[in-house]
């Protein structure tokens, strides 16, 4: 039997840690938002991805 | 998700309310709906589709949703309301879920739809607070996997086909949940889009480029424009200044040699001519004065000239109108008022309430006027009845004639100076030697310096200034261009960023489909075994997601018999209804949660021979926890009742109705 998290895992711990945060962070609110649709997507990602940006320009 | 009961009113062709309760009962868990071809199998199907998504199945068509029976009954231009109300529980609520359309008769077989459907989802827990989202079941089970839990006879044999395959990998897909890991796909790439624009935008470095150059251009002049004033530091450019200053020593010093010489005439010429000069310079600050002064008047005043004739049109016209009483009367609302409280009008009548007299007044509470609008017109009439309009006109003018004659006494004054400034000029250059004619044009020569000087001090101080404003300008806009500059670093930054966030959930997505298509094929390879006949074979769903059936110990794919087709596409659909089961557990990514679901199956054993049917039949309660047959009573009849008989809670029966020999219009159940 295959071991989802470890796959998962080692895909994760292949990127950038400032990748992997906004991922992470994208689908953990994705989560919360019931039947999400794309606009709403776009506007998450955006989000995470100017916060990791600006953070990092800190 | 478990399905308690479906009540269809006037449904296509079911007649009044009837009400299926489903089976909740863990071994008898089969409910089994049966009924010759026509008598509305499909219907039950579309019911369940109207309900629970507000769509219904083909070939029926919302449109056509009264029940004609009903539509029949009913009097032209009467509403009836057609629909289902279904009652699930799920995640420990019980939900009643209800579609209603209301339908116009318009004439014995045709309907017409009024508004939108009815549509509410009621938590009995809670049933003071609807639930209005009509996307809620969609919560529950997506509406792209409605076809594997509400599915018919067509689709199963359609899934092990090779056109299938499309149809298996986007259940697979969607039953993952990879629904979401696609929107970020999809999203990631609007969002890079979005970032590559804006970074295009922030690229005009031309931009900022030019407005440098600009700014330097700019730089530039005003250095040169201040060399020409102030000068560079050499003998050579001394600066305007400096020769202005220059030739106001030298202008001094002849005056100051005039002034101090012996001939008593040519000192009292010269004391003469800076007394002339001196009133010259005092009326022309005169006329500077009073040109501000004037401008000043102009400026404030000058709107009385424009509206006089107006005032008088506006305040004509109103009084006008308030003549054919188009406007409010002159009795106020205050006043009438006060006569009514007061009970007593002020000619001594009594105001009872009641009676002709109070009534009459309080009518005129209707044309009273407003104090404010009364207070503004009075205003106006007064001022154009005063004249003072006409008065501040008059007022207008007069200052301004006075100006036209203070500026000629000026420029008259100034003509005769100038004159004898001439006659002492011509004095002094002719009557008095060589040397007083030498200082005089040589203070004729300065005074042209300074005039000279004075032009241009003004030409380029002026110039100074545009140049110096136009430089700030620049500046703030090369202020903005770098902060644009700035931004593209920003979004070049993000935009990478979002390529990298793209490819991870490229991989994680194909790590997932992969995976999911591994457990899908162990528990196809397990429904399969249970319900088929040939120990030696086995169900797979391979690497291109086709369902195949294959030889156990040589791997072999096998050619699939139309029965082969439809029991394998079932133990597909067990597989899903089982993976969907195990997902609750799942934390990974979510987009439908999963759970324990319902197969609601129409037609389900329709290729199938005798022995594929015995086999289905007992499959079939192990796929779900509930299962909801819809079946013809051919199909129905011998092995498939036999092998499902201990496993079926109820049989509903679906047969014509018969009223004024239209038997075919309506469906009626019993038990």
């Amino acid at each position: 039997m295959r071991d989802k998290k470890k796959e998962l895992n080692d895909i994760l711990n292949k990127y950038d840690p400032a990748v992997q945060k906004v991922y992470q962070r994208v689908l953990s609110q994705e989560k919360s938002i019931k039947n999400i649709r794309k606009a709403q997507m776009k506007s998450l990602i955006d989000k995470e991805i100017m916060q990791q940006v600006q953070k990092d320009d800190n | 998700m478990i399905i308690n009961s479906i009540e269809m009113s006037y449904f296509f062709r079911i007649y009044k309310s009837p009400k299926i309760d489903f089976s909740i009962d863990e071994n008898k868990n089969v409910t089994v709906i049966k009924g010759d071809n026509g008598t509305g199998k499909t219907t039950m199907l579309s019911a369940f589709s109207w309900a629970f998504y507000g769509v219904v199945e083909e070939p029926l068509v919302i449109e056509k949703m009264l029940n004609k029976r009903r539509l029949y009954e009913m009097e032209e231009g009467a509403i009836e309301s057609s629909g289902v109300k279904v009652s699930i529980s799920d995640s420990g609520h019980t939900y009643l879920i209800s579609r209603y359309q209301k339908f116009k008769k318009v004439s014995d077989n045709k309907s017409v739809k009024v508004g939108d459907p009815d549509f509410s989802v009621i938590d009995i827990a809670n049933p003071s607070m609807p639930i209005m989202d009509k996307t809620f079941f969609e919560g529950i089970i997506p509406r792209d996997l409605k076809g594997f839990f509400f599915f018919d006879g067509e689709r199963i044999d359609r899934l092990a086909k090779i056109d299938g395959r499309a149809e298996i990998k986007k259940a697979i897909l969607d039953i993952l949940g990879l629904t979401t890991l696609e929107k970020i796909e999809e999203a990631v790439a609007d969002v890079q889009s979005d970032y590559n624009k804006k970074i295009k935008n922030a690229s005009k470095n031309e931009m900022l480029k030019q407005l440098r150059q600009d700014y330097e251009d700019t730089e530039a002049l005003i250095k040169s424009d201040k060399e020409q004033l102030f000068g560079d530091g050499t003998e050579d450019n001394k600066g305007i200044i400096n020769r202005k200053k220059e030739a106001e020593a030298e202008i001094e010093k002849c005056k100051r040699f005039l002034k101090e010489h012996n001939a008593e005439t040519v000192k009292n010429l010269q004391l003469q001519r800076d007394n002339l000069e001196g009133e010259k310079n005092g009326i022309k600050k005169d006329e500077e004065r009073e040109s501000d002064d004037i401008m000043r008047h102009v400026s404030k005043n000058f709107k009385y000239y424009l509206l006089s004739d107006r005032f008088k049109e506006v305040s004509d016209f109103l009084e006008e109108k308030r003549k054919k009483k188009e406007l409010p009367s002159d009795i106020k609302v205050q006043f009438v008022k006060d006569l009514l409280s007061s009970g007593e009008c002020i000619c001594g009548q009594k105001l009872i309430e009641g009676q002709c007299y109070h009534d009459n007044i309080k009518k005129l509470l209707l044309t009273a006027g407003r104090e404010e609008l009364d207070n503004a017109y009075i205003t106006m009439r007064a001022f154009v009845d005063s004249n003072e309009i006409n008065d501040l006109t008059k007022e207008f003018y007069n200052v301004i004639n006075n100006y036209s004659l203070k500026c000629l006494g000026f420029s008259n004054r100034i003509e005769e100076i100038d004159k004898e400034l001439k006659d002492i000029k011509k004095r002094l250059s002719n009557d008095f030697g060589d040397l007083i004619a030498s200082h005089e044009a040589m203070l004729e020569q300065a005074e042209q310096i300074k005039e000279d000087c004075s032009q241009k001090e003004y030409y380029y101080s002026k110039n100074i200034k545009i140049n110096e404003d136009k430089k700030k300008n620049i500046e703030s806009k090369i202020k903005l261009e770098e902060a644009k500059q700035g931004n593209k670093d920003m979004f070049s930054n993000a935009f990478e960023l979002s390529v990298e966030v793209g490819r991870l959930n490229d991989e994680i997505r194909q790590l997932f489909i992969e995976i999911t298509r591994e457990d899908m094929d162990e528990k196809i390879k397990t429904v399969f075994a249970n319900i088929s006949r040939k120990e030696d074979r086995e169900a797979c769903l391979n690497e291109n997601f086709e369902l195949i059936i294959r030889n156990k110990m040589s791997k072999q794919p096998q050619i699939l018999s139309t029965g082969e087709r439809q029991i394998t596409s079932l133990a597909f659909i067990g597989a899903l209804v089982s993976y969907a089961k195990e997902k609750t557990k799942s934390d990974l990514i979510t987009d439908f949660s999963g759970g324990d679901f319902p197969i609601v199956m129409d037609s389900a054993f329709g290729n199938l021979d005798p022995t594929h049917k015995a086999n289905t039949a007992k499959g079939l309660p192990l796929l779900a926890s509930q299962v909801i047959v819809i079946i013809s009573d051919a199909q129905w009849k011998g092995t498939v009742e036999e092998n499902l008989a201990e496993r079926v809670y109820s049989v509903y029966n679906m047969h014509d109705g018969d009223y004024d020999g239209n038997d075919d219009e309506y469906t009626e159940f019993e038990v």
